[in-house]
Protein backbone atom coordinates (compact mmCIF):
# COMPACT_ATOMS: atom_id res chain seq x y z
CA UNK A 1 0.00 0.00 0.00
CA UNK A 2 2.69 2.50 -0.84
CA UNK A 3 1.61 2.85 -4.45
CA UNK A 4 -1.20 5.32 -4.11
CA UNK A 5 -0.18 6.56 -7.56
CA UNK A 6 -3.76 7.45 -8.42
CA UNK A 7 -3.59 10.20 -5.75
CA UNK A 8 -1.79 13.09 -7.43
CA UNK A 9 -1.67 15.30 -4.32
CA UNK A 10 1.72 14.62 -2.68
CA UNK A 11 0.75 15.47 0.92
CA UNK A 12 -2.31 13.21 0.87
CA UNK A 13 -0.41 10.41 -0.86
CA UNK A 14 2.40 10.59 1.72
CA UNK A 15 -0.07 10.59 4.62
CA UNK A 16 -1.91 7.62 3.13
CA UNK A 17 1.33 5.68 2.72
CA UNK A 18 2.28 6.39 6.33
CA UNK A 19 -1.16 5.31 7.57
CA UNK A 20 -0.91 2.15 5.46
CA UNK A 21 2.53 1.31 6.86
CA UNK A 22 1.26 1.77 10.39
CA UNK A 23 -1.76 -0.39 9.58
CA UNK A 24 0.49 -3.14 8.26
CA UNK A 25 2.72 -3.07 11.34
CA UNK A 26 -0.18 -3.00 13.82
CA UNK A 27 -1.94 -5.85 12.04
CA UNK A 28 1.20 -7.97 12.13
CA UNK A 29 1.67 -7.28 15.84
CA UNK A 30 -2.00 -8.16 16.48
CA UNK A 31 -1.43 -11.71 15.19
CA UNK A 32 2.08 -12.23 16.57
CA UNK A 33 2.35 -14.95 19.25
CA UNK A 34 4.13 -12.50 21.54
CA UNK A 35 0.88 -10.89 22.73
CA UNK A 36 -1.66 -13.64 22.08
CA UNK A 37 -2.37 -14.15 25.82
CA UNK A 38 -3.09 -10.45 26.35
CA UNK A 39 -6.66 -10.43 25.02
CA UNK A 40 -7.50 -6.88 26.11
CA UNK A 41 -4.34 -5.50 24.48
CA UNK A 42 -5.00 -7.35 21.21
CA UNK A 43 -8.62 -6.17 21.19
CA UNK A 44 -7.52 -2.54 21.72
CA UNK A 45 -4.92 -2.95 19.00
CA UNK A 46 -7.64 -4.17 16.62
CA UNK A 47 -9.75 -1.14 17.53
CA UNK A 48 -6.79 1.11 16.66
CA UNK A 49 -6.45 -0.70 13.33
CA UNK A 50 -10.15 -0.08 12.61
CA UNK A 51 -9.65 3.64 13.30
CA UNK A 52 -6.76 3.73 10.82
CA UNK A 53 -8.73 1.84 8.16
CA UNK A 54 -11.62 4.28 8.58
CA UNK A 55 -9.23 7.24 8.28
CA UNK A 56 -7.84 5.86 5.01
CA UNK A 57 -11.32 5.15 3.60
CA UNK A 58 -12.53 8.63 4.60
CA UNK A 59 -9.49 10.26 2.94
CA UNK A 60 -9.92 8.23 -0.26
CA UNK A 61 -13.62 9.10 -0.54
CA UNK A 62 -12.98 12.78 0.14
CA UNK A 63 -10.32 12.75 -2.56
CA UNK A 64 -12.74 11.18 -5.03
CA UNK A 65 -15.45 13.65 -4.06
CA UNK A 66 -13.06 16.54 -4.74
CA UNK A 67 -12.20 15.07 -8.14
CA UNK A 68 -15.88 14.85 -9.07
CA UNK A 69 -17.06 18.21 -7.68
CA UNK A 70 -13.98 20.33 -8.49
CA UNK A 71 -15.00 22.96 -5.96
CA UNK A 72 -13.88 24.19 -2.53
CA UNK A 73 -17.42 24.70 -1.17
CA UNK A 74 -20.12 22.10 -1.25
CA UNK A 75 -23.88 22.32 -0.67
CA UNK A 76 -24.99 20.02 2.12
CA UNK A 77 -28.04 17.80 1.92
CA UNK A 78 -31.11 19.21 3.65
CA UNK A 79 -29.05 21.28 6.10
CA UNK A 80 -30.24 24.87 6.39
CA UNK A 81 -28.90 28.14 7.72
CA UNK A 82 -31.68 30.35 9.14
CA UNK A 83 -31.46 34.17 8.70
CA UNK A 84 -33.53 37.28 9.52
CA UNK A 85 -35.75 35.42 11.95
CA UNK A 86 -38.83 37.22 13.30
CA UNK A 87 -40.96 36.00 16.17
CA UNK A 88 -44.61 35.96 15.05
CA UNK A 89 -46.12 34.53 18.19
CA UNK A 90 -44.79 33.33 21.56
CA UNK A 91 -46.53 30.18 22.72
CA UNK A 92 -44.42 29.71 25.86
CA UNK A 93 -40.91 30.42 27.17
CA UNK A 94 -39.70 27.39 25.23
CA UNK A 95 -41.87 27.54 22.09
CA UNK A 96 -42.34 30.28 19.44
CA UNK A 97 -43.80 30.62 15.97
CA UNK A 98 -41.27 32.34 13.71
CA UNK A 99 -40.74 33.45 10.11
CA UNK A 100 -37.53 34.07 8.21
CA UNK A 101 -35.27 33.08 5.34
CA UNK A 102 -33.38 29.84 5.12
CA UNK A 103 -30.47 29.04 2.85
CA UNK A 104 -29.04 25.64 2.12
CA UNK A 105 -25.78 25.31 4.06
CA UNK A 106 -22.49 25.38 2.17
CA UNK A 107 -19.39 23.93 3.74
CA UNK A 108 -15.68 23.95 2.98
CA UNK A 109 -15.07 20.59 1.31
CA UNK A 110 -11.89 20.08 3.38
CA UNK A 111 -13.92 20.26 6.59
CA UNK A 112 -16.53 17.63 5.82
CA UNK A 113 -16.91 14.90 8.41
CA UNK A 114 -17.06 11.21 7.50
CA UNK A 115 -20.88 11.04 7.61
CA UNK A 116 -21.27 13.96 5.20
CA UNK A 117 -18.57 12.55 2.91
CA UNK A 118 -20.54 9.29 2.69
CA UNK A 119 -23.85 11.11 2.08
CA UNK A 120 -22.31 13.19 -0.71
CA UNK A 121 -20.67 10.11 -2.25
CA UNK A 122 -24.17 8.65 -2.40
CA UNK A 123 -25.72 11.84 -3.82
CA UNK A 124 -23.10 12.24 -6.57
CA UNK A 125 -23.14 8.48 -7.38
CA UNK A 126 -19.50 8.02 -6.44
CA UNK A 127 -20.62 4.91 -4.57
CA UNK A 128 -23.49 3.32 -6.48
CA UNK A 129 -23.66 0.00 -4.67
CA UNK A 130 -26.14 0.14 -1.74
CA UNK A 131 -24.28 -2.72 -0.08
CA UNK A 132 -20.98 -0.83 -0.22
CA UNK A 133 -22.66 2.31 1.14
CA UNK A 134 -24.04 0.30 4.06
CA UNK A 135 -20.65 -1.26 4.69
CA UNK A 136 -18.89 2.13 4.69
CA UNK A 137 -21.52 3.39 7.16
CA UNK A 138 -20.90 0.32 9.33
CA UNK A 139 -17.15 1.05 9.24
CA UNK A 140 -17.84 4.65 10.29
CA UNK A 141 -19.99 3.43 13.18
CA UNK A 142 -17.24 1.03 14.28
CA UNK A 143 -14.75 3.93 14.09
CA UNK A 144 -17.06 6.08 16.23
CA UNK A 145 -16.70 3.64 19.11
CA UNK A 146 -13.45 5.46 19.89
CA UNK A 147 -15.75 7.93 21.73
CA UNK A 148 -16.13 5.68 24.76
CA UNK A 149 -18.02 8.33 26.75
CA UNK A 150 -21.12 7.83 24.62
CA UNK A 151 -21.19 4.03 24.53
CA UNK A 152 -24.29 2.41 26.04
CA UNK A 153 -22.65 -1.01 26.40
CA UNK A 154 -19.29 -2.26 27.63
CA UNK A 155 -16.88 -2.36 24.69
CA UNK A 156 -16.89 -5.69 22.91
CA UNK A 157 -13.81 -7.75 22.29
CA UNK A 158 -12.69 -7.06 18.71
CA UNK A 159 -11.88 -10.10 16.57
CA UNK A 160 -9.99 -10.78 13.35
CA UNK A 161 -13.40 -11.06 11.65
CA UNK A 162 -14.04 -7.37 12.51
CA UNK A 163 -10.71 -6.49 10.89
CA UNK A 164 -11.49 -8.58 7.84
CA UNK A 165 -14.78 -6.73 7.38
CA UNK A 166 -12.95 -3.37 7.55
CA UNK A 167 -10.22 -4.54 5.14
CA UNK A 168 -12.88 -5.69 2.65
CA UNK A 169 -14.44 -2.22 2.73
CA UNK A 170 -10.99 -0.67 2.26
CA UNK A 171 -10.25 -3.00 -0.66
CA UNK A 172 -13.49 -2.02 -2.43
CA UNK A 173 -12.88 1.69 -1.88
CA UNK A 174 -9.26 1.43 -3.06
CA UNK A 175 -10.43 -0.28 -6.26
CA UNK A 176 -13.22 2.27 -6.73
CA UNK A 177 -10.97 5.32 -6.29
CA UNK A 178 -8.09 3.82 -8.30
CA UNK A 179 -10.36 3.45 -11.31
CA UNK A 180 -12.06 6.81 -10.66
CA UNK A 181 -15.60 5.98 -9.53
CA UNK A 182 -18.10 3.14 -9.06
CA UNK B 1 25.85 4.44 7.36
CA UNK B 2 23.29 3.55 10.04
CA UNK B 3 21.02 6.35 8.82
CA UNK B 4 21.39 5.20 5.23
CA UNK B 5 20.35 1.65 6.25
CA UNK B 6 17.25 2.78 8.14
CA UNK B 7 16.29 5.03 5.20
CA UNK B 8 16.50 2.01 2.90
CA UNK B 9 14.26 0.03 5.27
CA UNK B 10 11.65 2.79 5.34
CA UNK B 11 11.61 3.01 1.55
CA UNK B 12 11.09 -0.74 1.06
CA UNK B 13 7.70 -1.38 -0.50
CA UNK B 14 5.11 -2.99 1.75
CA UNK B 15 4.77 -6.07 -0.42
CA UNK B 16 8.51 -6.69 0.05
CA UNK B 17 8.55 -6.08 3.81
CA UNK B 18 9.52 -9.12 5.92
CA UNK B 19 8.91 -10.19 9.50
CA UNK B 20 12.60 -9.53 10.08
CA UNK B 21 12.05 -5.88 9.11
CA UNK B 22 9.23 -5.59 11.66
CA UNK B 23 11.31 -7.31 14.34
CA UNK B 24 14.09 -4.79 13.78
CA UNK B 25 11.77 -1.80 13.78
CA UNK B 26 9.37 -2.71 16.58
CA UNK B 27 11.04 -5.53 18.55
CA UNK B 28 8.08 -7.85 17.97
CA UNK B 29 8.76 -11.59 17.84
CA UNK B 30 7.13 -13.89 15.28
CA UNK B 31 7.11 -17.69 15.14
CA UNK B 32 8.16 -17.72 11.50
CA UNK B 33 11.44 -17.23 9.62
CA UNK B 34 12.67 -13.63 9.48
CA UNK B 35 12.62 -13.65 5.67
CA UNK B 36 8.87 -14.41 5.55
CA UNK B 37 7.01 -11.70 3.67
CA UNK B 38 4.60 -9.85 5.98
CA UNK B 39 1.66 -10.34 3.58
CA UNK B 40 2.23 -14.10 3.57
CA UNK B 41 2.21 -14.10 7.37
CA UNK B 42 -1.02 -12.07 7.42
CA UNK B 43 -2.57 -14.41 4.83
CA UNK B 44 -1.77 -17.48 6.91
CA UNK B 45 -2.99 -15.97 10.17
CA UNK B 46 -6.55 -14.91 9.48
CA UNK B 47 -6.06 -11.63 7.61
CA UNK B 48 -6.19 -12.66 3.93
CA UNK B 49 -7.88 -9.46 2.74
CA UNK B 50 -5.15 -7.21 4.11
CA UNK B 51 -2.59 -9.60 2.56
CA UNK B 52 -4.35 -9.20 -0.81
CA UNK B 53 -4.45 -5.40 -0.47
CA UNK B 54 -0.70 -5.32 0.24
CA UNK B 55 0.02 -7.60 -2.73
CA UNK B 56 -2.08 -5.45 -5.08
CA UNK B 57 -1.28 -1.98 -3.77
CA UNK B 58 2.00 -2.43 -1.91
Amino acid sequence: MNKFDFISEVTLRTNLVQAARYLNALSSVSISPQYKEDILFISSLRKTIIIHVAAIVEALLLWELKQVLRTTKVKLLNEWKYKDMNVLYTISTSEQIVAGRRLIEKKDIEKLDFLRVIQLCDKYKIIQSKKLLEDVQALRELRNKLHIGGLKEIEKEYQNSDLEFCFLVLEHILQLVAKGGD
Amino acid sequence: MKNKKSKLLIEKSLSQETLGDLEKKYGVKFEAPANTKVWRYLEGNGLPTLARIIRNFG
